[in-house]
């Protein structure tokens, strides 16, 4: 793998992380209330939907969909959604509303819009990148969000405003990369 | 077999719905197609339009782009080119984008400055000079407070113009001869540039004389002259010597001396001694230094502005005074004292860091600083030995000043060639 | 009305996490975070008003999946109308036009909506919840374009201009404006609940 690959899967995971950085996928970051372990469950469930979605919407856009680019969002979440249905017999899991709303989400749709416009090689590193950070993301959010005693934090920023805070300073480290 | 049947069944319910989006789709693609197209492209070529309102359209030329050059478009009915381009100036990180138009005989139609991150002015007036120019930008200057952009500026627009002439698309501009005989002047007489860009100030002329051009550092001058059908470039240092160059670069001071004692007489009446300045400043530099004498043999045209020779030790020394330009685009005293063998004795300079009151990035310790020069010949120097970590100006000054020296050195020992 | 929907109006928190991809996204810019509630707004009401049509077909197997498929085509519809008539709106938002076919909010609604009681009240929700995440992110990007980029909707306001705070445009900037605008949502509420009691 050369350098610039190189770069762009360690982009995908750190500074330019889909759920922190590009706010895709986001609400399943923060809705999660799970700890650690199986946040990073998730999000490599969330993953295995993303990477080969990305593979697969990749050549349709650039053979096909270009001549009916209207089309784009309605097929790429139909291959999402038909990937997602394999994942989820795969890992034995019920193919439910809270399946969908975890797995088909702005990350897997965004990957898809945005390695639909690079060389194929870049793109694959960037999907996979995007879905390890994605996961990476999930992980220690969970962390982070579990060691935060909500009976500490002011009423008013119980639940959703800490988590935002959180995710704040998370995306406040990355910046740094 | 139910089982299959009722996920055949569920699979069918979202299938029959993405077709009929997809059919939906297709239909108001028909309506909202050709609006769609007509934005998308508008937005695209909104930069473009604005320098060639005239336009129809445009599409994208597939070659290959310099580094400041962003893209080529053509315009569809043949009214010429437009060109976007990005170029970085010194002092700026950001590139300061701009949109040029060309017009389909080579000339510059519509130019628009469409970011940059700098002085305010920048963007409204100086664009607007390049309009009507060709490729040769004869017209064009450099803007004096926005040095670095506007040379950042002009670049761009050249590569623009090369890009286009190198593909064929539009016929290169023809240069005057005042242009071609301008262009070589920087390298006949680096005392009337810091760079590139022109230190001088433009002199009331007749004769045979189109320019005249006076250093801004006293170091000489440089006049455009006819003779005949004919363009030459005349250019003398403040000791006398004048030299005249064809618009090739060679150099006739033999076959045209009737021009090169023109330019001499003009030159010596205009010029400014600057013996007595040189002279204190060398008995203050070496104590104990006696008969200090101009010397005339000095045939280089640089920042060098006096050459004297004195003894000292009881030996003979040659003494140089140039003023190369340092901070904020001024002329330094620099004076530079060597032995008959053309090693440097002793350096100073009147005020090291020009205006150091107003910045204080620099790190200068004066007295090793000075003795760092010491000793040290044409062949041993380097142009480290100048280096001020934060004043990158004064230190090329000092550099120039050095070479300079040296050079003017090796011409007395020529016997003023 | 039904639990699933009637949370959605009763828990504005809920609804803010739901939508908090475009409330992060595109509260940069007034006009970009107009350009998104209205996309929001308007996927909301479509998809509503279908997925209550085809109610009785919803609720077997992969019905949920069908909703999705229904939220991503209204997206595409709203994304060509968008494109036409409101272009500067439209490219204000780049890919995010498109991610709202799969925001949690939208595939939440749309697949809760078939238990409402009546065409009339599922329309009346899908209003309630695009208005309210419409006013909550031009609020929020009022903000957030006046600290981050001293502007209001691409005005710039040379007052702001030596208070400017870079974070504030860039992610950081959203997670906190959002947090602040979530907390203060979270104070009116058991504000009214005091009331209430």
């Amino acid at each position: 793998m050369n350098q610039s690959m190189f770069l762009v899967l360690l982009a995908g995971i750190l500074a330019d992380n889909y759920a922190i950085q590009n706010f895709l996928g986001v609400e399943s970051l923060l809705g999660n209330g799970s700890g650690a372990k199986k946040a990073l469950k998730l999000g490599g469930l969330t993953a295995a939907v993303m990477i080969p979605s990305a593979a697969i919407a990749w050549p349709l856009q650039n053979y096909v969909l270009n001549n009916a680019p209207y089309l784009q969002t309605l097929v790429f979440v139909a291959i999402i959604l038909l990937v997602a249905a394999v994942v989820s017999k795969a890992a034995k899991r019920p193919f439910d509303e809270g399946f969908v709303l975890l797995t088909v989400n702005g990350a897997a749709l965004g990957l898809c819009l945005t390695t639909a416009q690079m060389g194929f090689g870049e793109a694959m590193m960037t999907a996979i990148g995007a879905g390890v950070g994605f996961a990476l993301a999930m992980a220690v959010f969970a962390s982070l969000r579990e060691r935060v005693e909500d009976d500490k934090v002011p009423a008013a920023f119980r639940g959703l405003p800490v988590s935002l805070l959180i995710a704040a300073m998370m995306s406040l480290v990355l910046f740094a990369f | 077999m139910a089982k299959q049947n009722s996920s055949v069944k569920s699979l069918a319910m979202p299938v029959v719905a993405a077709l009929v989006f997809a059919v939906l789709l297709a239909g108001l693609n028909v309506g909202l197609g050709p609006i769609i197209e007509e934005n998308q492209s508008s937005q695209a070529f909104g930069p473009l339009m604005e320098v060639m309102p005239e336009a129809t359209g445009f599409e994208l030329v597939e070659v290959e782009l310099p580094e400041t050059v962003v893209g080529v478009y053509k315009e569809v009915s043949g009214q010429g080119y437009a060109v976007r381009c990005a170029a970085t100036s010194q002092y700026s990180e950001q590139p300061m984008e701009m949109t040029i138009g060309i017009d389909a005989e080579g000339k510059i139609c519509g130019i628009k400055l469409d970011v940059y991150t700098e002085s305010k002015d920048f963007g409204l007036e100086y664009p607007q000079t390049y309009v009507g120019q060709d490729s040769t930008l004869a017209d064009v200057g450099v803007v004096s407070g926005v040095t670095y952009s506007s040379v950042a500026f002009k670049g761009a627009v050249e590569d623009a113009f090369a890009v286009l002439i190198e593909n064929g698309l539009i016929a290169e501009g023809v240069k005057g001869e005042d242009q071609l005989l301008m262009e070589l002047l920087p390298q006949l007489h680096s005392g009337l540039f810091l760079g590139t860009v022109g230190q001088y100030e433009e002199m009331e002329v007749s004769g045979s004389m189109v320019s005249a051009m006076k250093a801004a550092n006293g170091s000489g001058f440089a006049y455009i002259m006819k003779e005949g059908d004919g363009s030459y470039l005349a250019v003398c240092n403040n000791f006398g010597v004048c030299k005249i160059y064809d618009i090739e670069g060679a150099e006739v001071t033999a076959e045209h001396s009737a021009l090169a004692d023109e330019a001499k007489a003009h030159a010596q009446s205009n010029a400014t001694s600057y013996f007595d300045a040189a002279k204190s400043r060398f008995e203050a530099m070496l104590p104990g230094i006696s008969g200090v004498t101009e010397v005339e043999t000095v045939g280089v045209c640089n920042s060098i502005v006096e050459a004297v020779t004195f003894q000292y030790n009881g030996a003979v020394h040659y003494g140089f005074y140039s003023r190369s330009y340092g901070y904020a685009n001024e002329p330094m005293d620099i004076f530079i004292a060597m032995d008959s063998n053309g090693a440097i004795a002793a350096q100073t300079a009147k005020e090291l860091i020009l205006h150091g009151e107003y910045f204080n990035a620099y790190t200068l310790d004066e007295p090793s600083y000075k003795a760092g020069f010491k000793g040290l010949t044409a062949e041993t120097w380097s142009p480290d030995v100048a280096a001020i970590s934060g004043a990158t100006m004064t230190s090329d000054a000092m550099a120039t000043a050095t070479e300079d020296a040296f050079a003017a050195f090796q011409s007395i020992q020529n016997g003023g060639n | 009305m039904t639990e699933k929907t009637s949370i959605l109006q009763k828990d504005p928190l809920l609804l803010l996490l739901l939508g908090a991809c475009p409330a992060l996204a595109a509260t940069a810019d007034v006009r970009a975070a107009l350009g998104m509630g209205i996309m929001v707004l308007a996927v909301l009401l479509l998809s509503g008003i279908i997925a209550f049509a085809l109610r009785g077909r919803l609720s077997q197997g992969a019905g949920f999946a069908t909703c999705v498929i229904i939220v991503a085509g209204c997206a595409s519809v709203m994304q060509m109308l968008l494109a036409a008539f409101l272009p500067a709106f439209y490219n204000q938002l780049g890919i995010y036009a498109a991610i709202v076919a799969v925001i949690a909010l939208t595939g939440r609604f749309a697949g809760g909506v078939k238990e409402a009681e009546s065409m009339g009240q599922a329309v009346k929700t899908a209003l309630t919840i695009g208005l309210y995440l419409l006013v909550v992110m031009v609020i929020v990007a009022a903000v957030r374009e006046v600290l981050g980029f001293a502007s209001i909707a691409g005005v710039s306001l040379d007052f702001f201009e030596s208070y400017k705070i870079s974070a504030m445009g860039k992610a950081p900037g959203a997670y906190i404006a959002l947090a602040m605008a979530a907390a203060v949502v979270a104070a009116c509420g058991s504000k009214k609940e005091k009331e209430g009691k």
